[in-house]
């Protein structure tokens, strides 16, 4: 198991809980199963072709994943994974 | 009325970040409790065009978590616009992903006085519309995206309409709620 940090903007998809466990071996496995558990949760990290949203940052412990392999990253047990939407604009 | 309490040397340090990243925009962070801040976290802007649009590092962004560890929230989010007012762009409402932090805006359009203004930003749903209003403008740096700014009698409030084309050429829309916060500097 792992566990997913989940930010402010998600949290109605997840009853308000901050923290959720999840498994999986890889960063895809995991958004898969959070999305049996909390539907609508992965719309909001893929696009309609599977990648990784622009504006969506996913971190494996410190490390962001595009720095690793995306949506492929192996993830371990106890690992922590932080979904972060950008902080962006004009 | 929303509202964002900060002391005087909070205000001015977030001045001053945007005086020394000038002319390309600046960005950070305000942890707090209850609209109060506590703490200025400057981040580093990589967005690809800074003079023109900001984008927080990604180590800055992974604070948010540490601050609720830490039984403090992400108050703000702030940026610097070195050339216009102190109030949130098209591209600005349509990134705004944080509902429950406020934008807080510092305008260096004045060089002698800078301005600061603060915002909540709430997204709405996307959803098909049977055509664009003719008054969309495009938005810069997006080929896909239109947008309609409304304002209401309340000078406080108004809202951005986001005209998205799809593939399929069909229209989506999708409204962001400007409001502006009250700030009080303590």
């Amino acid at each position: 198991m792992v566990t997913v940090n989940i930010p402010t903007p998600l949290r109605r998809l997840t009853g308000g809980q901050s923290r959720v466990q999840a498994s999986g071996a890889t960063v895809l496995a995991v958004i898969e199963d959070l999305e049996v558990r909390f539907p609508g949760i992965r719309d909001r990290l893929l696009d309609e072709n599977g990648e990784l949203k622009r504006f969506i940052n996913i971190y494996v412990n410190e490390d962001e994943i595009r720095t690793l392999q995306g949506k492929e990253t192996p993830v371990m047990a106890g690992d922590r994974i932080s979904i972060v939407p950008a902080m962006a604009g004009g | 009325m929303p509202k964002l309490i900060l002391t005087r040397t909070h205000y001015d340090d977030i001045v001053a970040h945007a005086r020394e990243g000038y002319p390309e925009e600046v960005c950070g962070l305000l942890s707090g409790r209850v609209g109060r801040v506590d703490a200025v976290w400057r981040a580093r802007n990589v967005a690809a065009n800074a003079r023109l649009d900001y984008e927080m590092d990604p180590q800055t962004l992974l604070k948010q978590f540490e601050f609720e560890a830490q039984g403090q929230e992400l108050v703000a989010i702030y940026h610097s616009h070195p050339a216009s007012p102190a109030y949130p762009s098209a591209t600005d409402a349509l990134r705004a992903y944080y509902p429950e932090s406020l934008y807080v805006i510092c305008s260096l359009a004045d060089q002698d006085r800078p301005t600061m203004r603060a915002f909540r930003m709430v997204q709405g749903e996307t959803e098909p519309v049977p055509q664009l209003p003719s008054e969309a403008e495009r938005v810069r740096g997006q080929s896909d995206l239109l947008v309609r700014y409304v304002p209401t009698a309340d000078k406080r409030l108004a809202r951005y309409e986001l005209y998205f084309i799809t593939q399929d050429q069909e229209v989506r829309r999708q409204v962001v709620e400007v409001e502006e916060a009250e700030i009080e500097v303590v």
